[in-house]
């Protein structure tokens, strides 16, 4: 027994420090793998947030435009605060009571785009100019163009911008409603590039007279969690076309 | 020495553990690498299919036949799809495959209830990183995204009455512009019928998808006569009642110049047992001055010549009420059916009250035989034959109460809690408009008869004999009110179906002919929540139409519907528009 811990008590000597060693090379890989997973796992969770949150919003955008009665006005502070709470995490309120802040983390665009055709004319150019209808170019400036007809910003101002571009500041928005004159006959109301914008692969995205897009946008800067700073630029983006 | 060599043996035995532990680890992280980026590939699958779904649905309304419908829907989706989820996204190892249909519901009979569905289907191949290791090499992700739409019954129902004029760029014409590119907005899947109102009104087409009949139709309107709207709105509603799709948006469109003034009931025969005793003189003599250009009926002669009230200026009798008239039928208990028009070419006190006319195409008037001259119907003078306009009309609506009101209002008594016309007068009191450029400038817009009592009888029921407290069947003046109360109380009643819920939309040009015009009643038709200004009120302007005040007989429990208004025959085009918006959602 005696041999045997002595044994013990040399080996023990001999290699005393070694599992600190061992310790020490293991969390060299370790810990910013750990710190990678972790990065990439709140990055992971928090893009779904943003898209869900873009999904979301399109969901209120459908109730607020294609049922006006619905009372369900998202240019209000208050219907905004079911978008904040949405986004919670997301740095997006002010304070408790999830106002959204113009200076916060993220932000979510609201726009509707729209193909002017029979419909848009007929409403924004009114009385109706002899000849009218048929519309076409000359009696409608913008028949045939895709314009802002929508443009809610809820959270941070002034960070990012929508990849559409936004309405000119000529446009009479009431309540995130670009004014039926504006979308037929402003010409800078036009979304440009539009089809190439939120086409995919190469293939433009096109829509027929009078039809319309409700495109809702999420930025959210997530840098708080990047760390090493494994995210180059750790802002994440997400985009629902409804 | 055994526990030594034990632990030699055991050298080694932690690598393996290790080992073990790491292929475990490698199993672990890729299954939830795979099913992480399965997630997230499903996540935005479904995003994009429900985005499809919604937007597939709303493009229907953009097709002119269920072929081109199909197609929409189908293009659409796909766009939809691809804006939504891009070609490769999370290595996705090619486009989705998706599978757009749609269908009408159909009730337990087999018939459609008004409901389309929309349904897209969409799958994609997902890559796997290390399940492959197992021979997955993909694996097939699916969603599936519905939407509904309401269908659409629209029932049409346009004023061709004579007020609307004739030839081009009159607002008959320019209505009919208006209601034919109205037409151009509507999906193979919509319903639109087409009722026009005269004196009578006639059902052109019942409601279905073919719109090219209807524009037909609405081309051929030529416009004159008086402004039957009761029966208009009640052939509208029993369309949509046949149509029998109670989930659908059932909808009535009301286009009018004016207020109505044709009334249809069973009207009871002006008989010797019931008759007033006294009698009147010749009825059209003097002839009646035209009523153009009157601000106030104090200057018109004495159509009667029965010297009832004071003399004017020129010694003639200004009180003209012809209430004093012959009896010509023999049995009390009889009644004549018809419409009972105000009619053009006559004063408003009397003069020259025509006959009956067939309220629809389908609904004949009827004479009994007890009435003498039962021959001449319609062009004899309806007031010998009718004793007294009844209280409730051949629909069912009450024609001297109106609409259930609370709060004030311009018109009537609201607080006997109706809002109605009985009291009133029309083309009286001129207005100009504060607007310069609204032509014609100036318009009748009505009064109180009580402030009036030097007008006529000053009141539109009789006030003794045996037919007291009933509406006056001799009044052309009374005929609009009737037909106001009727009007607004056949709205009432229809909107009052909770099985197909009929929601009211009215368009209102002001301005054309001599007819008054009225601010609340269009409103109170389409249960409107606000009376707007008109042109004629103080605070209008071109740019905004103020609020008054809220809707008095403004019914919270029944669908509400938009009041458009204008005195502008080229915005019409604009203001169909925005009810196809309305009622299609296609914008606002």
């Amino acid at each position: 027994m005696q041999s045997r811990r002595e044994h013990s008590y040399r080996r023990d000597r001999k290699e005393r420090g070694n599992t600190l060693l061992e310790f020490g090379l293991v969390m060299i890989v370790l810990v910013p793998m750990f710190a990678g997973m972790f990065t990439v796992g709140m990055a992971v969770n928090k893009g779904i947030q943003v898209s869900n949150v873009a999904r979301d919003a399109v969901v209120l955008m459908v109730t607020a435009i294609e049922n006006p009665n619905s009372g369900l006005d998202l240019s209000q502070t208050q219907n905004q605060r079911i978008v904040v709470r949405a986004a919670n995490g997301l740095g997006m309120a002010s304070d408790t009571s999830y106002d959204p802040s113009t200076t916060g983390l993220s932000v979510v665009i609201l726009s509707k785009v729209v193909m002017v055709g029979n419909t848009e004319c007929s409403l924004g150019i009114t009385p109706a100019p002899t000849g009218a209808p048929p519309w076409n170019a000359s009696n409608c400036p913008n028949y045939g163009s895709y314009v802002f007809a929508y443009r809610v910003v809820i959270g941070n101002t002034t960070r990012w911008t929508s990849v559409l571009g936004n309405p000119p500041n000529s446009a009479t928005i009431t309540n995130g409603v670009v004014s039926a004159d504006d979308i037929a006959s402003n010409t800078g109301d036009r979304v440009a590039s539009f089809t190439t914008t939120i086409g995919t692969g190469g293939s433009p995205f096109t829509m027929t007279s009078s039809q319309y897009a409700l495109i809702s946008e999420m930025y959210a800067d997530v840098s708080a969690f990047n760390f090493f700073r494994i995210m180059s630029n750790p802002v994440i983006y997400a985009r629902q076309v409804s | 020495m055994a526990t030594q060599r034990r632990q030699q043996s055991q050298r080694g035995v932690a690598l393996y553990f290790y080992a073990l532990m790491v292929v475990g680890s490698i199993g672990c992280i890729g299954l939830a690498v795979d099913v992480g980026t399965i997630y997230m590939i499903k996540a935005r699958l479904s995003a994009a299919v429900d985005a499809a779904a919604l937007a597939g649905g709303r493009s229907v309304n953009f097709a002119n036949s269920t072929a081109t419908a199909q197609t929409n829907f189908t293009t659409t989706a796909d766009n939809f799809i691809a804006a939504n989820f891009p070609t490769g996204y999370f290595n996705t190892l090619s486009a989705p495959m998706v599978t757009p249909t749609f269908s009408e519901e159909s009730d337990g009979n087999g018939n459609p209830d008004g409901v389309l569905d929309f349904k897209v289907v969409a799958s994609v191949s997902a890559p796997t990183y290390f399940m492959r290791i197992f021979g997955v090499n993909s694996v097939n992700v699916g969603a599936t995204g519905t939407a509904s739409r309401r269908g659409l019954v629209l029932m049409l129902v346009l004023d061709q009455s004579s007020s609307m004029g004739s030839g081009a760029g009159s607002p008959c014409e320019v209505m009919k512009s208006a209601a034919e590119n109205f037409m151009t907005m509507f999906s193979p899947y919509d319903n639109v019928g087409l009722v026009t109102f005269d004196i009578t009104a006639h059902l052109l087409d019942t409601p279905s998808n073919n719109f090219t009949q209807v524009s037909n139709d609405i081309a051929a309107i030529s416009c004159n006569s008086n402004t039957n709207t009761i029966s208009a709105l009640d052939i509208a509603y029993q369309q949509i009642k046949n149509k029998g799709m109670p989930l659908a948006l059932n909808t009535i469109v009301l286009f009018t110049d004016g207020s109505p003034n044709g009334i249809t009931a069973n009207f009871p025969a002006r008989a010797p047992a019931t008759a007033d005793t006294r009698w009147g003189p010749a009825m059209s003599s003097p002839a009646p001055p035209s009523q153009s250009g009157h601000s106030d009926y104090d200057s018109i002669p004495d159509s009667c010549s029965d010297g009832v009230g004071s003399t004017d200026a020129n010694g003639v009798a200004t009180n003209a009420a012809c209430y004093q008239m012959p009896k010509v039928c023999t049995v009390s208990t009889d009644t004549l059916f018809g419409t009972l028009a105000q009619w053009g070419d006559q004063n408003s006190y009397g003069a020259d009250t025509y006959g009956l006319a067939n309220p629809t195409d389908t609904l004949s008037a009827t004479i009994p035989a007890s009435c003498t001259n039962s021959s001449g119907l319609p062009s004899v003078n309806i007031r010998q034959f009718i004793a007294y306009i009844p209280n409730t009309d051949y629909y069912g609506n009450s024609l001297i109460n109106g609409v259930a009101a609370t709060g004030t209002s311009t018109y009537g008594t609201v607080n006997g809690g109706y809002d109605n016309r009985t009291g009133w007068l029309f083309q009286i009191n001129n207005e100009c408009s504060p607007v310069g450029t609204i032509t014609p400038n100036c318009r009748n817009i009505g009064d109180q008869w009580s402030s009036h009592n030097t007008v006529g009888l000053a009141s539109n029921t009789f006030t003794s004999g045996p037919y007291s407290g009933y509406l006056r069947p001799d009044q052309p003046n009374t005929i609009v009110a009737a037909g106001m109360n009727g009007s607004m109380s056949e709205a009432y009643r229809i909107r009052s179906d909770t099985t197909y819920n009929p929601v009211i939309h009215t368009i209102y040009l002001t301005g054309n002919a001599t007819d008054s015009v009225d601010r609340e009643f269009l409103a109170i038709v389409a249960n409107a929540p606000n009376i707007l200004a008109l042109p004629y009120d103080a605070t209008y302007t071109t740019t905004t139409d103020p609020v008054l005040y809220a809707n008095p007989a403004y019914q919270t429990t029944q669908q509400t519907g938009k009041y458009l208004v204008t005195a502008d025959r080229n915005a019409l085009t604009g203001l169909f528009a925005q009810l196809a918006s309305e009622v299609l959602r296609l914008s606002h």
